[in-house]
């Protein structure tokens, strides 16, 4: 299976190219992009980000996985990031991330049998005012606690 | 203008634009590091050449208008920087061996070492590797770690080069050589902290002419090359400077061997020729001196004999021809060999035909960084070039062949130091059909070996002392890494022996340095030259414009 951009998202990504002062700067939206596109960044798309904008395709691969926030192929439909720096630490991140790990059976970059939940511990994601927080795909759930999982995964299984 | 400062109390000196690193170096004032290397851009990411920066102290204050002294500015903060990233200043004072520096270092190390697996009695690298060097001269005695630590994968980049992923201590510069060397940029790292390592593109290998030297630019054990791999611990290897002869490019190497036998090539660096590279190629060109079928003894007509033997029949066999002689030398031979070369035809008859033998030409190829492959696969083009001149060179074997189909020629010399040369069907028609042939080659099945009367074993360049001169018309040295086979010896001696049967006979054989002297004062090429001036890095010749350019 190849990856190629689709007509609109390609005029996109050429007049966004126009706007740095490298072509190769724009590695990073150029990749989301494609995460846009087919919902995981595959080697595939990799490359064609590569021969767009004349680097090495190692070098993609070096940038795409130096960034937790891209998604990886056999990544479950809702990616819960549980936050484990330091003030979601102190308010319990450590019980929030074990809570999703028993209720879903997973462990840390592990996604279930269903496809629907990978889980995985990041670091800040810059919500320590509502600590402990969690961002499930686009959306952060703040001042959660081993308590509150249970309910947040039941609306996670409900929601499309 | 020059910039002065000092490193450790002494004046040093540097140019405008340069850091602290190099100037150090240049300056023999020892400063570890890794991640540094001379050849690729500055990283700096290493941490390992801390040194206290003091920049200098700036002006004392001039009274302003009324007189009065404004307050004196601050003394200049002293800092600990990265010497390799730190751009050097008039009057700044840098200081290598304080305390903390040396602090700073053990810290640097103890991190460096989390991960590593001292996997040092069965790593390829231990003996040459920095982090065993630094860690002896810079680290602790002991780890403070007792964390789980982090291991990596070990694999295959590519046909030449295998990663051992938790040695690697990611300091990039297999990653910039790629980038900026080779412009192939096959290398990556990839994810991020401690969970970083080099790897590749999935299918698409590290694969390109000079993809080993990323085993050379490695510091540590992480990256190891196949050919080396297990083969032997460095210690007990034997060094030699010399030379690659693949390419007429001729670039500086240093040949190990053990229980002679050429165990792996490593390019040394010259700025004047192969900066710090070179091409797989020819690193693997040193698997030669061991090629099967190595002429090992001296023959007359089939006929097994001593060298001296040997010897005698080569001369009485040329001088019976009655003038009705001709020779062809191979690129491959030194200077030494093709100037006695020449001295023996010259003995024979005053206008016996020379020509040359030659390896086919390859392609060309050019790096991003600079560095080049030459077209021409034969080290010494440019010597014949200068010592037996651009007709010989150039339609010498040609004129050879007219000679000897014309009747004018019925005795031939051959000598060479080429695994395979090309030769053309009419030359190989020649040699077969010849009656006198005198051969000194290294393969039995060299075409000229074959049809050899008298057959003496000579050697390669891995084998013997003597100069080539490059494609840009520096002379440099070859010298002997392993002794040769057998009976083989050096056509440098061999044919100097030959020529002592002239009458009234001789016994004196120089060495190469004694042969090439007696060629600086008869060739303007390389007047007045001698080995110890040639040295280890070479130097041009004398009349760079005729010898260069092949």
């Amino acid at each position: 299976m190849s990856f190629t951009f689709t007509p609109e998202r390609r005029a996109k990504l050429d007049a966004l190219i126009l706007r740095y002062p490298k072509k190769q700067a724009a590695l990073l939206p150029a990749l989301r992009m494609a995460e846009e596109q087919a919902g995981c960044v595959d080697f595939d798309a990799m490359e064609h980000v590569a021969e767009i904008l004349d680097v090495s395709p190692a070098k993609v691969l070096g940038v795409f996985t130096f960034y937790t926030h891209y998604r990886r192929p056999g990544t479950g439909k809702h990616l819960v990031q549980v936050c484990a720096t330091l003030p979601c630490a102190l308010r319990g991140a450590e019980a929030v991330f074990d809570k999703f790990a028993a209720e879903l059976g997973i462990g840390q970059d592990e996604t279930t049998k269903d496809g629907m939940f990978t889980l995985k511990k990041v670091e800040c994601l810059a919500s320590c005012g509502s600590a402990v927080c969690v961002q499930v795909n686009d959306d952060y759930h703040e001042n959660l606690t081993a308590e509150t999982v249970p309910d947040l995964i039941r609306k996670l299984k409900e929601s499309r | 203008m020059p910039i002065n400062f000092t490193i450790d109390g002494k004046q040093v000196q540097g140019e405008k634009g340069e850091t602290v690193l190099p100037v150090a170096l240049r300056n023999n004032i020892d400063v570890p590091y890794f991640c540094y290397h001379p050849g690729l851009s500055l990283s700096g990411n290493c941490r390992m050449c801390l040194v206290r920066v003091t920049p200098a102290a700036p002006p004392p204050p001039k009274p302003g208008p009324d007189g009065k002294l404004p307050p004196a500015p601050p003394p200049p903060r002293s800092m600990l920087a990265i010497s390799c990233m730190t751009q050097i200043a008039d009057g700044m004072t840098v200081d290598t061996k304080t305390p903390d520096v040396l602090r700073a270092r053990e810290g640097v190390m103890e991190f460096e070492l989390i991960n590593h697996p001292l996997d040092c009695p069965t790593c390829d690298q231990a003996g040459e590797c920095f982090l065993q060097d630094h860690s002896y001269q810079h680290g602790r005695s002991h780890g403070r770690f007792y964390e789980e630590r982090q291991m990596k994968h070990t694999k295959s980049l590519g046909p030449t080069i295998s990663i051992w992923g938790s040695r690697c201590i990611v300091c990039s510069r297999c990653v910039r050589f790629t980038d900026e060397i080779t412009g192939t940029g096959e290398l990556c790292i990839v994810n991020r902290s401690d969970h970083s390592v080099v790897d590749v593109f999935p299918g698409k290998p590290l694969d390109n002419a000079l993809s080993m030297c990323a085993e050379d630019v490695c510091p540590v054990g992480a990256l190891i090359s196949e050919d080396f791999k297990f083969k032997a611990r460095v210690w007990f290897m034997k060094e030699q400077k010399t030379l690659c002869a693949g390419c007429s490019v001729g670039c500086n190497v240093v040949a190990e061997q053990v229980n002679e036998e050429i165990a792996r090539l490593k390019p040394r660096e010259n700025l004047a020729v192969n900066d710090w590279w070179m091409c797989d190629a020819g690193r693997l060109s040193y698997k030669q001196h061991a090629l099967p079928g190595r002429l090992v003894e001296a023959r007359v007509d089939g006929k097994a004999v001593t060298r001296a033997e040997a010897v005698l029949a080569a001369w009485q066999r040329l001088s019976a021809a009655g003038g009705a002689v001709a020779g062809l030398v191979s690129l491959w031979n030194t200077n030494e060999e093709m100037f006695l070369f020449r001295r023996l035809m010259k003995l024979l008859s005053a206008v016996a035909p020379m020509g040359t033998l030659e390896k086919s030409h390859g392609e060309r190829k050019q790096f991003k960084g600079g560095f080049v492959i030459e077209g021409d696969r034969n080290p010494n083009r440019a010597g014949a070039r200068a010592i037996l001149g651009d007709v010989a060179l150039e339609v010498g074997a040609t004129a050879v062949r007219k000679a000897f189909e014309a009747g004018t020629v019925n005795a031939l010399l051959v000598v060479s130091g080429a695994p395979e040369l090309a030769i053309s069907p009419e030359i190989e028609a020649m040699l077969a059909r010849v009656k006198t042939l005198v051969v000194l080659d290294v393969l039995e099945s060299s075409s000229a070996a074959k049809y050899a009367k008298v057959r003496l074993p000579a050697t390669m360049h891995w084998e013997q002392d003597g100069t080539f001169v490059n494609v840009d018309g520096r002379v440099q040295r070859v010298r002997p890494v392993i002794q040769p086979p057998g009976d083989a010896a050096p056509a440098l001696e061999l044919l100097q022996e030959i020529v002592n049967r002239h009458p009234p006979g001789g016994s004196g054989v120089l060495s190469g340095d004694g042969v090439f002297r007696q060629l600086g004062a008869e060739i303007e090429a390389f007047r007045e030259l001698t080995y110890r001036e040639v040295g280890d890095l070479g130097v041009p010749a004398r009349t760079a414009a005729q010898a260069v350019k092949a």
